[in-house]
């Protein structure tokens, strides 16, 4: 009887281990969750997104996979373009129908905190380790101060800083390593710059989103925290932004006329510039359009004073919307486009996923179509990684910093010159944000 | 005097000519971003941002206007677009004459009122009226079908156009009412039977700013429509230009040259109508 009591209890214990083993199993290997429940979810749910091109194609078809796996909810998808979409979201989510799940970036600093769920009870419930799962850098500001996460990530995109092979060693320049420096930079743009008028070959394009690295190259930055107090007049902010006035000034990046007489992708890749800061959503483009016309290479941005390398992420995702009519299927859209290996193994074709599994074992292994240039960097590149810096409601304020970057690079004024006409102006814009909150 | 009359001829052929000089100036000006949309559609890729910019392309090309009218369903926009402006502006036209004709000449103790208060809907910033209207729509069951880009041009067809008409009313001697009265014509029928035909010019005006605006309109469709079957033009150009951004201008400059046809042939057919009609309301700019 002791014997049979024994082996019963063996028994239970084995079973009780093993289904402790299999539940962590699941979560660990299908943090999508999507197995048991897809059969069970049903109903009607809406997705509502924007954006244009091959990255458009990867969310329909992400949709697709969701659809496989939740065969029982109807969704229903309204894709627009990006132009002028925020219009269209305030007056869809005033009347109540714009949609389930809603794409948005983290970059709109919250400004739609109070149309969208917070998220933590979910991951909570079904046991997310978000950090394990999150490629590194993927995350950051989906989470408000007060803790209530808006959104989950699904793809993002960083820069990098591609460079003509040929130019440099025409000029007999070493290329630029991952561990240079603003001021190495601006000495190698300078030093490789050469020619006149139309034959000018320029050291470095005038890319737009070099307005959005001036304020970090040395450590600066653009406002405070929560912004609520602009710091344009940080001694190093100004500084960055009077590197590429020099740059102009120096003739090592166009000036005005210049940038306007064609693309900066299209002088980059017909040899008129050494350096252009490479964003990975247009890296399949750059590398169609340079062809054979010469060999390149691509390398992190430079490092601030600090040693940290200055980046700018565009980041997107999707949040829940507080009114959907269907919260389970919802969550479950939104899990599955951010953690699912095969959504972000289709996503690695155009973006960088947010799934790390998919980061690591697909996204890393690709090369920039038609080249042998490794995606790995854009992956180092993201963790460190500021996201864009004028998006959504600080949009007006930043127009304000836009006019300060032309002031200092079109007009060629100093930045403190600049900054002095224009600090007070972005401080009321900054203000204005926090009253209409 | 002779000689007063040959410095004063020589004088006068010089203001001409500088005066045709500037104006050619200027038309060239306004002229040049078409003719570069004109020369890029018919651009080679290669070709599209040579330096300096070549208006004459070395090799023509008739397959950016294949392959960017492939890219979507850019037949079943243009339909959707052609459905919407001619709906539109027949709307715009009908009930802007209709109620100019009203503030025109019939007088009562509220109209100066009424048109103060027409004329200030000019003033609102649209953004305040999109979310009440958006609201509406949404309870009328109308959202992603046409009838919010065409049924509203049936009332009252805009302050702007309904003022134009009013002020081109206004020309025309009430005389031809009364004899028209006097003969046994009733309200309705001065409208349409005397003074429909005497506006003409001001009624294609009016027709052909409807046609440009409908035709060319983007935020309207991007609030309202939400479906790929039911999207207009504007937001296939949209969606084009967000795929591609600026690496195929010359497949985005061949429909965008597609699109803007129609609008300038009917602007060339009606010009002469079009000038006679804003000359005679006074509204010159």
């Amino acid at each position: 009887m002791k014997r049979f009591l024994a082996i019963l209890l063996i028994g239970a214990l084995m079973t009780a281990l093993t289904a402790c083993g299999g539940g962590n199993q699941q979560a660990e290997e299908n943090p999508s969750g999507s197995s048991n429940q897809g059969k069970e979810i049903s109903g009607d749910l809406t997705v509502f997104g924007w954006g244009g091109g091959e990255e458009l194609q990867s969310r329909k078809e992400a949709t697709k996979i969701f659809k496989k796996l939740y065969p029982k909810v109807k969704v229903h998808e309204v894709w627009l373009p990006a132009d002028n979409i925020d219009v269209k979201l305030d007056a869809a989510l005033a009347a109540g129908n714009a949609g389930d799940v809603i794409m948005m970036s983290p970059d709109w600093k919250g400004l739609r905190s109070k149309w969208f769920e917070d998220l933590n009870p979910y991951i909570e419930r079904d046991q997310l380790d978000l950090e394990a799962l999150f490629t590194q850098g993927v995350d950051g500001g989906y989470v408000d101060p007060d803790g209530k996460r808006e959104g989950m990530p699904t793809t993002a995109s960083d820069f990098m800083i591609a460079y003509n092979k040929d130019i440099f060693d025409k000029a007999g320049i070493a290329y630029p390593t991952n561990d240079w420096t603003w001021d190495d930079f601006a000495a190698t743009a300078k030093q490789i710059s050469s020619g006149e008028g139309a034959n000018r070959v320029y050291g470095i394009v005038s890319h737009w989103i070099l307005q959005s690295f001036a304020p970090f190259i040395y450590g600066g930055k653009p406002y405070n925290e929560d912004w609520t107090k602009q710091t344009l007049d940080d001694p190093n902010t100004l500084k960055g932004y009077q590197l590429f006035g020099d740059l102009v000034k120096a003739k090592a990046m166009p000036d005005d006329a210049a940038a306007k007489s064609m693309p900066m992708d299209q002088m980059f890749a017909a040899g008129k510039a050494a350096m252009y800061p490479l964003g990975l959503f247009e890296a399949s483009t750059i590398a169609k359009n340079i062809g054979s016309n010469f060999k390149w290479g691509i390398v992190m941005p430079p490092k601030d004073p600090s040693g940290k390398t200055v980046n700018i992420k565009f980041q997107t995702g999707f949040a829940m919307n507080k009114d959907s009519k269907n919260k389970e299927a919802a969550w479950a859209y939104i899990k599955t486009v951010s953690l699912n290996k095969e959504v972000g193994d289709l996503y690695s074709k155009v973006n960088l996923p947010a799934a790390k599994e998919s980061a690591d074992g697909t996204f890393a292994n690709l090369k920039i179509e038609g080249t042998d240039i490794s995606m790995m960097d854009f992956i180092t590149g993201l963790q460190d990684a500021t996201t864009f810096p004028w998006g959504g409601s600080i949009a007006k304020a930043g127009d304000l910093y836009e006019q300060t970057w032309q002031q200092v690079t079109v007009q060629g004024k100093s930045a403190e010159e600049a900054a002095k006409a224009y600090t007070s102006q972005i401080q009321s814009a900054l203000d204005s944000i926090h009253q209409s909150k | 005097m002779e000689a007063y009359y040959k410095s004063k001829r020589t004088s006068d052929r010089i203001k001409t000519s500088l005066s045709y000089g500037v104006l050619t100036i200027i038309a060239v000006i306004f002229i040049f971003p078409f003719i570069w949309m004109l020369s890029t559609a018919f651009k080679i890729p290669s070709e599209a941002y040579t330096l300096p910019p070549k208006i004459i392309p070395n090799t023509f090309t008739w397959d950016n206007f294949v392959q960017g009218w492939q890219y979507a369903d850019f037949t079943r926009y243009t339909w959707n677009t052609l459905i919407v402006t001619v709906l539109a502006t027949l709307g715009t036209v009908l009930s802007a004459s209709f109620v100019a004709y009203g503030f025109a000449r019939f007088k009562s103790r509220y109209s100066g009122v009424l048109f103060t208060v027409v004329l200030a809907t000019m003033m609102l910033p649209s953004q305040v009226t999109l979310v009440p209207t958006y609201l509406l729509f949404t309870k009328l069951g109308w959202l992603d079908t046409l009838k919010p880009l065409i049924i509203p041009s049936f009332f009252g067809g805009g302050a702007f156009n309904i003022f134009l008409l009013r002020q081109f009313f206004k020309t025309i001697p009430k005389d031809l009412d009364e004899a028209a009265y006097i003969d046994g014509a009733n309200a309705f029928q001065i409208y349409y039977k005397i003074l429909m035909p005497a506006i003409k010019p001001a009624l294609i005006t009016v027709g052909l700013m409807s046609v440009t605006f409908h035709w060319n309109d983007y935020m309207s469709p991007l609030i309202y429509l939400n479906s790929d079957q039911n999207f207009t033009l504007a937001i296939g150009l949209q969606f084009f230009q967000n795929s591609f951004g600026s690496s195929q201008i010359q497949m985005l400059m061949a429909v965008s040259l597609i699109t803007v046809i129609p609008v300038l042939i009917l602007f060339f057919i009606g010009q002469k109508y079009f000038v006679q009609g804003i000359t005679m309301t006074g509204i010159k700019g």
